[in-house]
Parts: C-alpha cells; structure tokens; sequence
C-alpha cells in the first residue's frame, strides 16, 4: 500500500460527500464510483489528513477482525470525526466505543444488561404506550404534523430515558448536547462546553445512583453502571462515558432510522401496505431488519486506526 | 445434532433467544450465551440453525 501514499494523497477527494438529492437512499455517487474502481481509496477529512476509505465489503470484514486494527482514538493518525473530538481525546475515559479487544468485551458486558432479549421484549408495553401517545398527539391537533419532532424523536427519547433511568424533563438538554457534538465542523469549543457539561450531567446522575439501595426502581442501566462503582469495578467518570454513549447512541440513531424509515415506506406505498395489512410479527420484524441495512443511518462508517503496518 | 456456543466469542447480541428460545438463553447479568440443550429435538433443528446463521461473532456451532 505505501507506494501509492504519496501519489494518491494530492488529489485525495474530500470526505464525507454529498449524497444525491434525487436519490436520498443510496450513498453519495461518488462513493460508489470508488467502491467499483478498488476497494480502499485515500480521501481528505477535515483536518488535511488523508485517510484510506474502505468501499470492499471483503476488505472491511477482513479488517474489522485483523487484530492490526485498532478502535483506540488516543493513537496517532486515527481519524477524528471533527476537531472537538480530538481536542477532547485525553478528556474522555476509555470506553466501550474506543477500546479494543478484552478490555472492549469488558465494557460492552457491563452495559449489556438493559439490552438482553427478555429484557428489551419486556419493554414492548411501554413503547407501545409512548407510540400510541405520540400517534394519538398528532391526531388530536392540526394536520399535517411534523413526524420527527412528534414522533421519531420523542418515542426513542422517552424510551432510552426509562431504559437508562436519565429524567425524560431533561431530554432538551441531553438531545441539544449531543447534536452540537456530532456535527463534521464542530469546532474544539463548541463541542467542548457540550461535552463537559453532558458530561457533568452524567457524573451527577451516576453519583445520585449510587446513593440509591437496589431494590424497586432501579432496574435502570446508570444505576446498574453505579453499582459497578460501588463495587470497585469503574471509575465515576468512566461510568458517566458509558451512560453517556448509551444515552446519545441509543435515541439519535433510532430517531434518524424512524424518520427516514416512514419517508422511504411513504415512497415505496405498495411495500408500506404490505405492511400495514400484516399481522405477522415475524414479516413485520423482517422488514425493520431491511429497512435498516437499506437505510444504513450511521453512512459514514466507523473508524479504525493500523496498529502496525498491514 | 449436536451444538455448541463459545461464551467468549458472545457479544451479548440476543439472536440466539430471538430465533430459538428453547435452544438458547442468556445471562441475566451480561447477556453471554447459556446452551439450554446441545441436543435439541428434530422440531427446533431449523430454528437453531438460523439462530447459527443471525448470531453476529459466530459465537454458536452446529454439527448436524
């Protein structure tokens, strides 16, 4: 691969690309046109740097399980989302999102919990009662109503506060917090006031929890996340990174995957009726499956850094 | 039939239970893989098998 390092770098295409208005679904023509020419391509990110683009499906499994590649963001040359994130790198404790290997599989068992089958199946009562809420709110108002902000984000929302035990009277904030950090341009300030005081938010609350005995009404993921503080397992902070992964990774993506979800079934009506006239769980769970790897929210990819020469 | 899971490969996904809960449970306390039988009989084989096929680490193995 070093030969082509230099050569290519110059003309490096700037990275991530605009998707085509026409067709909103599938990723920017550009990317496209990468993937069919070869499977790893130099493109340039906000910082100048000129990291490889991974377009192969077999190259990206290959290296996703290589254990050259690491998910470490402390490391030099792994590509940064925006500068807020790198200004940030040794501000936030390790954690599930950022660690390879054992000390990952770690991490991702404390958090694992809330998210079994029986007890992610044991919330369906409650998302449906938020849903009917929500769908009977639209109803009962002036139409047309817009369905992101009264249905694909308050459903997700309240759901993730119950599952995390975080008041859903504090969603504005936590929501506000975790756009400003996401943003390609956020710049080191912006995302830094975000992040320390979520952050804050969040040591708060894991400290609140720990003052609570087990029992009834803590059958909640921070409160789990406080009890391995208490147990010597983690740090405060460490715990608080973990809560606040969860709570940002678990209502921005399922929000984005509703919206465009009822806009992709509202362009496609023969596939929306399919659906609507089926009472079979198990048609109708296929589908949200589909409609996921069709939609694919998280488009740009995750990132990895080489720990060595591959 | 004969199955086997690799607790150590488990990523706590919950495939397993979703397509074969008389196969498969999970911890309570992690979510790792717990094998309820590694000889299931003829009627839950093709559930096993797809839970083999969705599990996300390959964490289960089957031998027919």
């Amino acid at each position: 691969m070093s030969e082509t390092l230099t050569g290519t770098a110059t003309e490096a295409p700037d990275y991530p690309m605009d998707r085509d208005a026409r067709c909103p679904f599938a990723p920017p023509p550009q990317v496209l046109e990468m993937g069919e020419a070869k499977p790893l391509s130099r493109v340039r990110i906000w910082d100048g740097s000129t990291p490889w683009l991974i377009t192969g499906h077999e190259v990206a499994r290959e290296l996703f399980a290589d254990s050259r590649v690491s998910v470490d963001d402390r490391r030099d040359g792994f590509p940064h989302w925006n500068e807020h994130m790198l200004s940030t790198v040794y501000k936030r404790p390790r954690s599930v999102f950022t660690s390879d290997a054992e000390e990952h599989t770690r991490f991702r068992r404390m958090l694992s919990k809330p998210f079994t089958f029986k007890r992610v199946e044991g919330l369906r009562p409650a998302i449906q009662q938020v849903t009917d809420e929500c769908i009977d709110a639209i109803l009962a108002r002036p139409q047309p109503a817009d369905i992101v902000t009264k249905l694909a984000l308050p459903v997700p929302t309240r759901v993730i506060s119950e599952m995390l035990g975080v008041p859903y009277e504090d969603h504005e904030f936590f929501q506000h917090h975790a756009n400003v950090g996401l943003a390609r341009y956020a710049s080191a300030e912006d995302g830094q006031k975000g992040a320390m005081s979520l952050a804050q938010y969040l040591i708060d609350l894991v400290k609140t929890k720990m003052e609570i005995p087990r029992g009834e009404g803590t059958e909640d993921a921070v409160s789990d996340l406080a009890e391995r503080v208490n147990g010597g397992e983690i740090s405060v902070k460490e715990a608080a990174q973990l809560g606040t992964g969860l709570l940002i990774a678990g209502h921005e993506t399922t929000a984005n995957m509703i919206g465009i979800g009822v806009l992709a079934l509202l362009e496609n009506p023969e596939q929306a009726a399919l659906l609507r006239d089926s009472d079979d769980a198990k048609f109708i769970a296929n589908a949200v499956e589909e409609l996921m790897r069709y939609l694919s929210i998280i488009q740009n990819g995750q990132r990895r850094v080489a720990a060595e020469d591959i | 039939m004969k199955v086997t899971v690799a607790q150590d490969k488990c990523v706590s996904s919950g495939q397993c239970v979703l397509n074969a809960g008389e196969v498969f449970d999970q911890r309570d306390d992690d979510g790792v893989v717990l094998l309820l039988t590694d000889n299931p009989p003829l009627e839950q084989a093709e559930n096993a098998r797809q839970a083999a096929a969705a599990c996300p680490a390959l964490a289960i193995d089957i031998e027919e």
